[in-house]
């Protein structure tokens, strides 16, 4: 009974559809139609162009500044005395050490009482 | 194909007069296939000229003027489904009160005062309308495609550039959806028409 429901269902169904079709109102286009399109286009245009423009901008700033930076990296002074000058195990002997002079032990102290109570004053 | 090759190998190279004419020729269709998509007839010419003005910023990357159509009908269903994404709005009216309603049109019809034509139409729009409410707008957009645009599968599989498979799937799913929300306005009907006698 239910299968048979929906098999009446689908063809009414369709038939629906099929109506739907003539049933929809179409608009007809205005006259301000193309006028309407035309200007969006041109809206678009000058968004994209005013966008190009400023990426364009930014690009040829930061082209400037990485030439300015390189040139002043090449004729500037090179640093006589350069920080990293050392070798690798050069930096790793002087760590090794650091830790050998940084080694402490632990200092054992009598306290002055005892000794007075063990009787190496008297 | 409603317009030359040339026309629109013209207008790929940015010849407006040429645009120009491409819209007028499919101006007609792509108003009535919004029309059915998105059934709401105040929208439809605003996302008409969306179509258009995508077409216009995208027609250099169609590779071949043959697909064409397919082309047009892409950016449409991708309008469609723009527009119905931003107004998805709940329906005013349930399919449990479309027997009030369709007495109430009846009631009307009978007045007189409004076409009988005119209030079947109005009544399909507003039923089939609902029933695709109970999908998503892009199964919505699927199924009208298929069942009212009669686009055939190989249509849609260059439309979407998916599957045969994959679309039948998607179809069968939508389509037993709607049904199933058919059936329960069908009882809605016989069970307020049972209780009105």
């Amino acid at each position: 009974m239910l299968y048979e429901n929906f098999s009446d269902n689908e063809q009414r169904l369709d038939q629906l559809f099929a109506e739907y079709r003539d049933a929809c109102i179409v608009p007809e286009p205005g006259a301000g139609f193309m006028p309407a399109l035309w200007q969006k286009i041109e809206a678009r245009q000058s968004t994209s162009w005013f966008f190009r423009k400023v990426s364009g901008w930014f690009v040829a700033a930061s082209a400037a500044a990485t030439a300015v930076l390189a040139l002043a990296l090449l004729m500037g002074p090179s640093p006589a005395n350069p920080i990293y000058a050392e070798t690798y195990v050069d930096a790793l002997a002087a760590d090794h050490a650091s830790d050998y002079s940084l080694y402490t032990e632990p200092v054992h102290v009598d306290r002055v009482a005892d000794f007075s109570a063990g009787g190496i004053l008297e | 194909m409603l317009v030359e090759f040339d026309l629109i190998k013209k207008a790929q190279g940015g010849d407006a007069a040429a645009f120009n004419q491409v819209v007028l020729a499919y101006r007609r269709k792509t108003l009535g296939t919004i029309a059915r998509l998105i059934g709401r007839p105040e929208d439809v010419e605003d996302v008409a000229q969306e179509v258009f003005l995508r077409l216009y910023f995208s027609l250099d990357q169609l590779r071949a003027p043959e697909g064409f159509e397919a082309w047009l009908y892409r950016l449409t269903v991708n309008a469609a489904y723009d527009h119905l994404r931003k107004h998805r709005r709940r329906a005013e009216t349930r399919v449990a009160d479309l027997s009030e309603q369709q007495m109430t049109m009846a009631d009307a019809a009978a007045s007189t005062t409004v076409d009988r034509d005119e209030l079947r139409k109005r009544q399909v729009r507003e039923t089939v309308d609902e029933l695709l409410s109970s999908v998503s707008p892009e199964d919505r957009i699927l199924l009208t495609l298929k069942e009212v645009e009669g686009l055939s599968l190989k249509d849609l599989e260059k439309v979407y550039g998916a599957n045969e498979n994959a679309l039948k799937v998607r179809l069968f799913r939508a389509r037993q959806r709607v049904l199933k929300a058919f059936h329960g306005s069908e009882k809605g009907t016989q069970k307020a028409g049972v209780g009105s006698e």
